[in-house]
């Protein structure tokens, strides 16, 4: 592909008037079988006796691409023109505010040739019409007969319409005309069926990057901006690439710290009513790093009841501190999905000794159910010098997606 | 070379930011303290309290 110049002086073909706003409107390609009205957006019927209103129009969405009716574009050693653009809406036939946008661009060949370029979020593709030797359902067929080698494959199909066009088109045009798209590929190539309810047409496609269109339509300002976007792109995906590379590294932390301390004590303690409250000496041979209180009952409690354990620390200035409690309970009931058991009978907390030396760890019975009478007896489980996993694992989650939606960002 | 600066940035920070939860989870941050302060509440509650009854009340 090589640059050609911007546009091109077009000798007008046929000067015509429009039906709908008497505007005057000019023909430039004989092949022409729509021209858009410039000034009222109305589809004009030509190739007729008199030019005929088709449908009124409407004004267009801005092309999302610098390409207007009337540039010149070198593609495949051919000058081709700009003739029309046609906008089209497709959308989800189950779900109908699931919709999409796509335009296509009809180009004129200097070798008589009509192709279509195409644009959507996938990016450029270029078309030309196929005709196929064998019989296709649109609407059941699951691959495409086009001959070749390898299958074409049906990947989707969606009901649009045409939501506008400009300039001239070489098949009758009107606004809001339906349309069944079909899609396939294979061995390469994508393909475009489209389904009116008087013709189906096939178009073979192969896909162009952004900066050989640009290239194609002699566009440096355009292909200044691609690059800086690709830059800036690729800037995004090193940095989605380090943050998603020391998220693993963080969750690699968080399984391997997962557990980690050293066990201090383990005693058997059983508090009631009558003598609710226990001690339990300590000695952190650490100040300043995180200790667990593991609390595992005996056995689960009477059906439909509850405990709470609250847990107190003396440090050895005999400074005390009240640290947390634990609810323990055995609950069942009857909802609509039939009957439920509920049942907590171990629990963990943690904390942090700021002092070293001997402590005392008091355990006490705050908080029973009505009715609850019976001792409670668990196993007290102290683990010190643990590391928390969980900093790692919120370091690793939010680097981890911030950087995988960076790896996939594309300007 | 801007690039490589940015990389260079990114990896600093992210460097920094990893070194800053080695020291959170080692040191226990967020955690309960025993021992820095008097806490508001010590000893004894003051006995057993009936908690609400009811099934899913300890939920």
């Amino acid at each position: 592909m090589q640059a050609t110049q911007l546009t091109t002086a077009r000798p007008v073909l046929k000067k015509l008037t429009c039906p709908n706003c008497g505007s005057p409107v000019d023909q430039f390609s004989p092949d022409a079988q729509t021209i858009v009205c410039k000034h009222c957006g109305g589809y004009i019927a030509v190739g007729v006796d008199q030019p005929a209103l088709l449908s009124e129009g409407r004004k267009l969405p801005a092309p999302p691409v610098p390409i207007e009716v009337g540039q010149m574009a070198q593609l495949q050693n051919t000058a081709f023109i700009v003739l029309g653009r046609v906008v089209y809406e497709g959308w989800d036939p189950h779900d109908q505010s699931d919709r999409w946008q796509w335009n296509e661009w009809q180009l004129g060949g200097a070798d008589g040739r009509l192709l279509w370029l195409a644009h959507d979020e996938d990016g450029f593709a270029l078309y030309r019409k196929l005709k196929l030797r064998q019989a296709f359902d649109p609407l059941n067929d699951r691959t495409l007969p086009v001959g070749g080698e390898s299958p074409v494959r049906v990947h989707e199909r969606y009901p649009a319409r045409i939501l506008g066009a400009e300039g001239e088109l070489t098949f009758r045009a009107r606004r809001d005309d339906r349309l069944t798209m079909v899609e396939a590929a294979g061995d390469g190539k994508k393909y475009s069926i489209q389904v009116s309810d008087q013709e189906l047409e096939v178009h073979e496609g192969i896909r162009l990057d952004a900066a050989q269109v640009a290239s194609a339509f002699n566009r440096p300002d355009w292909i200044k901006t691609i690059e800086r976007s690709a830059r800036r792109t690729a800037s995004f995906q090193w940095v989605g690439g380090l943050m998603v590379l020391f998220a693993m590294i963080s969750l690699v932390a968080a399984i391997t710290v997962n557990g980690s301390g050293d066990a201090l004590m383990s005693q058997t303690v059983t508090l009631n009513s009558a003598s609710p409250m226990t001690t339990i000496p300590i000695d952190f041979g650490q100040s300043g790093r995180p200790a667990i209180i593991r609390v595992r009952l005996a056995g689960n409690l009477p059906v439909n009841s509850g405990v709470e354990v609250g847990f107190s620390m003396i440090s050895p200035n005999q400074m005390e501190n009240y640290l947390f409690s634990m609810d323990f309970w055995h609950e069942t009931g009857v909802d609509d999905e039939g009957p439920w058991t509920d049942i907590r009978s171990s629990a963990s907390k943690m904390f942090v000794p700021q002092q070293q030396g001997l402590h005392t760890l008091e355990v006490e019975l705050t908080g029973v159910t009505q009715g609850f009478n019976q001792p409670v007896t668990a196993q007290v489980t102290v683990m010190g010098n643990h590391i928390m996993p969980s900093w790692f694992i919120g370091y690793g989650v939010v680097f981890g997606v911030l950087g995988l939606a960076m790896l996939f960002i594309k300007f | 070379m801007g690039r490589a600066i940015l990389i260079l940035v990114v990896i600093l920070v992210l460097s920094g930011l990893l070194a800053m939860t080695a020291f959170a989870s080692y040191s226990g941050a967020g955690l309960v303290a025993a021992g820095a302060q008097p806490s508001a509440r010590s000893g004894s509650s003051g006995g057993v309290i009936i908690l609400g009854g009811g099934p899913g009340s300890g939920k």
